[in-house]
């Protein structure tokens, strides 16, 4: 080490040791052990989204939305939701950016590796459904996956595209 | 028949393992730049983080949780207004007293903690990463989310401000700033 971090090194203030294993140390390990036997964020907001696009149904205002074609997420409470995968029961997960009514796709094209990680390569292409099963009527980006056509893409997994 | 044991899905025991051997490294990091309460918050979720992507571990993981740190208490301070000021807070701790090292020691080592306060947050970073905290070049460059050749550019540019830094408070400098223990006596 030369002396310019040598000297750095001497100012080093005092570590922390034994605290891993102390009760405070323990009960913070805990914690992390309790949060990892939860589902995963992603399948935890799906969870939620069901939650609120089943409200957005008994109130009607999914209804509504599609009814009127109303841009994507309008009158959805939960904002609008990004989609891992093209299927039914797919995670889901909410982009840091806000949905640009006139380009949807962009937020969730945008926000990919934070909500999903490096795991799951961005998807070229995307189509607007609502969420489809019991809890339908919710705003969600799929991945278009091998679909030309966003009728036939939300069809696939029983939805129908958001005008 | 296991009996008195808790089942508990296999990975836990990675999980704890790291723990045991990193947290006190990790609390030590992040109490140099946050009070305890949230040193201990962001070490939380630090390890979650660790724990959903421990694909992404490897195998040496030291500079690897340093930097997921970093970036979690960067993420909690953005949200909170505040800025890092690791330096400023070792000035203001009173760390620094004259103790059993002698009194020269502890002037030189309030010199380097002031010639650190006034170089940039990435200088300041990329020194104590080594000064402070033993990482290698590697480690280093996975806590910054570079490469180990830019790192090594880092580092050289950051040494010799610091060296510049000290110029003026080495032996004949300047006394001006010194603690007021020294300047009464």
């Amino acid at each position: 080490m030369n002396d310019d971090l040598r000297r750095v090194s001497r100012a080093r203030p005092p570590e922390i040791q034994g605290w891993a294993a102390s009760d405070e140390g323990r009960a913070v390990l805990d914690g992390v052990l309790r949060e990892t036997r939860r589902p995963s964020p992603a399948k935890r907001r799906n969870r939620i989204f069901a939650i609120v696009a089943g409200a957005v149904l008994a109130t009607g205002a999914g209804g509504v939305a599609v009814a009127n074609g109303l841009p994507f997420s309008d009158g959805d409470p939960s904002g609008g939701m990004c989609a891992r995968t093209l299927s039914a029961d797919a995670d889901l997960s909410q982009p840091n950016e806000k949905f640009d009514p006139a380009d949807p796709a962009k937020a969730c094209a945008e926000s990919w590796t934070v909500m999903f990680g490096d795991g799951t390569p961005r998807p070229a292409s995307f189509v607007a459904c609502r969420h489809p099963g019991e809890d339908a009527g919710g705003s969600v980006i799929y991945p278009a996956e091998r679909f030309a056509d966003a009728a036939a893409a939300c069809a696939s997994i029983g939805s129908r595209p958001i005008p | 028949m296991l009996l008195g044991f808790r089942t508990r899905p296999p990975d836990e025991g990675w999980l704890e393992e790291l723990f045991r051997q990193h947290a006190d490294a990790v609390l030590t990091f992040l109490r140099h730049r946050t009070d305890h309460e949230t040193a201990q918050d962001v070490l939380a979720e630090t390890f979650t983080i660790a724990w959903r992507r421990k694909t992404d571990v490897p195998a040496d993981p030291r500079g690897w949780l340093y930097g997921v740190a970093r970036r979690v208490l960067a993420n909690h301070r953005r949200s909170q207004g505040r800025t890092e000021a690791v330096v400023e807070r070792m000035l203001t701790e009173n760390r620094f007293e004259p103790g059993d090292s002698g009194i020269e020691d502890a002037i030189e080592r309030h010199d380097t903690l002031r010639a650190l306060a006034g170089l940039s947050e990435p200088d300041r970073e990329v020194l104590l990463l080594t000064g402070w905290y033993d990482l290698t070049a590697a480690q280093a460059a996975q806590a910054l989310g570079c490469s180990q050749a830019a790192y090594a550019v880092r580092l050289h540019r950051a040494r010799k401000r610091l060296r510049a830094a000290l110029n003026p408070i080495t032996p004949g400098g300047s006394l001006a700033g010194r603690p007021a223990w020294e300047t009464n006596s």
